[in-house]
């Protein structure tokens, strides 16, 4: 009331017979002052809302055999994942043609369907039924919204919500991977499925700009569940002081295993790919040199962090290990033993960064094992059964 | 009276010569002896058969050639997990079958076996 009010008197200063004062003298001078100064702040906050040009990786078309509606054998696609109009889609091409068979533009959300964020994340490709042919695509755009997606040679199917992660600081830049995961009996709560998928999601702070890990489950029955949201997943950043000293104890084992996945923050900006080695995730990190809008570089500081797939728990004593330099990939070296090392290997040099690689073992929620190299390749029996023609 | 005191003779006599002539044929052919074994000979069967089976497994994980192989897209899902990067399955599948020296018996086993070995490059050998 009292701002009309204000407001209707200085409207009807004008209409009045005075003569006209400072404030109308330098009016159009203030207005482009103004002006000027609202152009400005737009023009920074679009600075600060651009993400740098290292946070993204090329988005290569993906090769992947698709099944035909025919009988006749799979069928390669190609698989692009483009902005258009900064908003995220997938197409499918044939490999003799550019012209697209099937593309996707509008993804469902929490409420409606729209269209997503850009696809930092390079989608990954599933085969749900173990045929060998690929059939399902999990996309992970931007925001942080996750969708599974049927696939075929023809074209996409319709696609499912299985989480909307969109959070006010984290933006999902990369992925890391889909894992298949059996629990142990001793190690799974009540009606927890044995088997269940792990997507591995590379998220970035857009106010600092280092990276969290977050594992999500994805749900074996994703149709009827509610898509999974950022602060349903268990904050592993701090380990409490009793897990550091007596380990993970059953309960919190079981809480984290219950719950729809986890995340890490790594202190630092990823500079390869996470490897999951035995259920250790090994991730390489570059801990100073980097803000908002610039990334790392290799003259950064460098530590590797090792943490379980399962439980984000301790394997080592520590979670952080540090790293001489950040020139190389990380690579599993086989010792004389039999035994397993992570080295840093470059064109120069290799360089030690952890001896006697350990691997999780299901007797207990944080037991390990040794990991030896030379049991491979290894060889598992998934079933003998006994064929009958007839009746005995 | 005397006739069909006759007649009753004969006919045991004929009964007695018809049961002993069914006792040696039984006698000779053991039939009751192989029906009490028929089921035992057939575990044992089975047994032969799935010991050649497992045999046959164990040699195939050190004979079996890359073209037996199925090469499958994922491994299978398991506790401490491996990146894709790292590590590929293959699946061999191996039927076997045996049938007995008299042909009245046949059995056969398959096994799906998975094979897990680390892709070549990731893997450093020591200096």
């Amino acid at each position: 009331m009292r701002s009309k009010r204000l407001k209707s008197e200085v409207e009807s200063k004008p209409n009045t017979a005075n003569p006209p004062g400072p404030l109308v003298k330098f009016g159009p001078l203030i207005a482009s002052l103004l002006l000027s100064m609202l152009a400005a702040a737009v023009f920074c906050f679009s600075v600060l809302a651009a993400t740098p040009e290292c946070w993204r990786q090329p988005a290569e078309p993906r090769e992947l055999q698709l099944k035909a509606s025919t009988s006749s054998g799979p069928l390669q696609r190609f698989l692009h994942h483009n902005d258009r109009d900064d908003a995220g889609q997938l197409a499918l091409y044939p490999p003799d043609s550019s012209v697209a068979l099937d593309a996707l533009h509008t993804w469902p959300l929490p409420d409606s369907s729209g269209v997503a964020a850009p696809f930092y994340a390079s989608p990954e490709p599933l085969d749900s039924d173990y045929d060998g042919i690929v059939d399902q695509l999990i996309s992970t755009d931007f925001k942080g919204r996750v969708w599974l997606t049927p696939i075929a040679a023809t074209g996409f199917g319709g696609s499912w919500l299985l989480a909307d992660l969109t959070h006010s600081d984290w933006r999902f830049i990369a992925s890391a991977g889909v894992i298949d995961v059996r629990l142990p009996l001793p190690l799974r709560p009540d009606g927890v499925p044995s088997r269940h998928k792990i997507v591995l999601l590379i998220a970035r702070s857009i106010s600092s700009g280092e990276d969290a890990l977050v594992a999500m489950k994805i749900p074996n029955v994703f149709a009827e569940t509610a898509p999974i949201d950022f602060a349903t997943l268990v904050d592993r950043t701090l380990l409490t002081e009793d897990e550091r000293e007596t380990g993970l104890s059953n309960a919190q084992w079981l809480a984290i295993v219950d719950s729809a996945g986890w995340w890490v923050r790594l202190s630092g900006q990823l500079t390869q790919p996470p490897k999951v080695v035995g259920g250790v995730i090994y991730s390489a990190v570059a801990t100073s040199d980097f803000s908002a809008v610039a990334c790392a570089d290799q003259a950064a500081e460098h530590s590797l962090v090792a943490m379980q797939l399962h439980s984000a728990g301790l394997v080592y004593t520590q979670r952080r290990f540090r790293l001489l330099n950040g020139e190389g990939q990380l690579k599993l070296q086989q010792q004389a033993d039999g035994s397993a090392a992570l080295v840093l290997d470059n064109i120069e040099e290799q360089q030690l960064v952890l001896a006697d690689l350990r691997m999780i073992s299901p007797a207990c929620p944080d037991c390990t094992e040794q990991l030896q190299l030379d049991q491979f390749p290894r060889w598992l029996n998934l079933a003998t059964y006994r064929q009958e023609t007839g009746a005995h | 009276m005397r006739q069909s005191g006759m007649a009753l003779i004969s006919a045991l006599i004929f009964l007695l010569v018809m049961l002993l002539i069914v006792s040696a044929n039984l006698f000779i052919s053991q039939m009751s002896m192989k029906s009490a074994q028929a089921a035992q000979r057939q575990l044992l069967f089975e047994q032969r058969a799935l010991a050649l089976h497992l045999n046959s497994v164990s040699d195939a994980t050190s004979t079996s050639s890359e073209a037996d192989f199925t090469i499958i897209s994922r491994c299978p899902a398991s506790y401490a997990v491996w990146s894709d990067s790292l590590i590929k399955c293959d699946l061999l599948t191996l039927a076997t079958s045996l049938l007995s020296d008299d042909s009245r018996f046949a059995a056969s086993y398959s096994s799906m076996l998975v094979r897990q070995q680390l892709i070549d490059g990731e893997v450093l050998d020591a200096e």
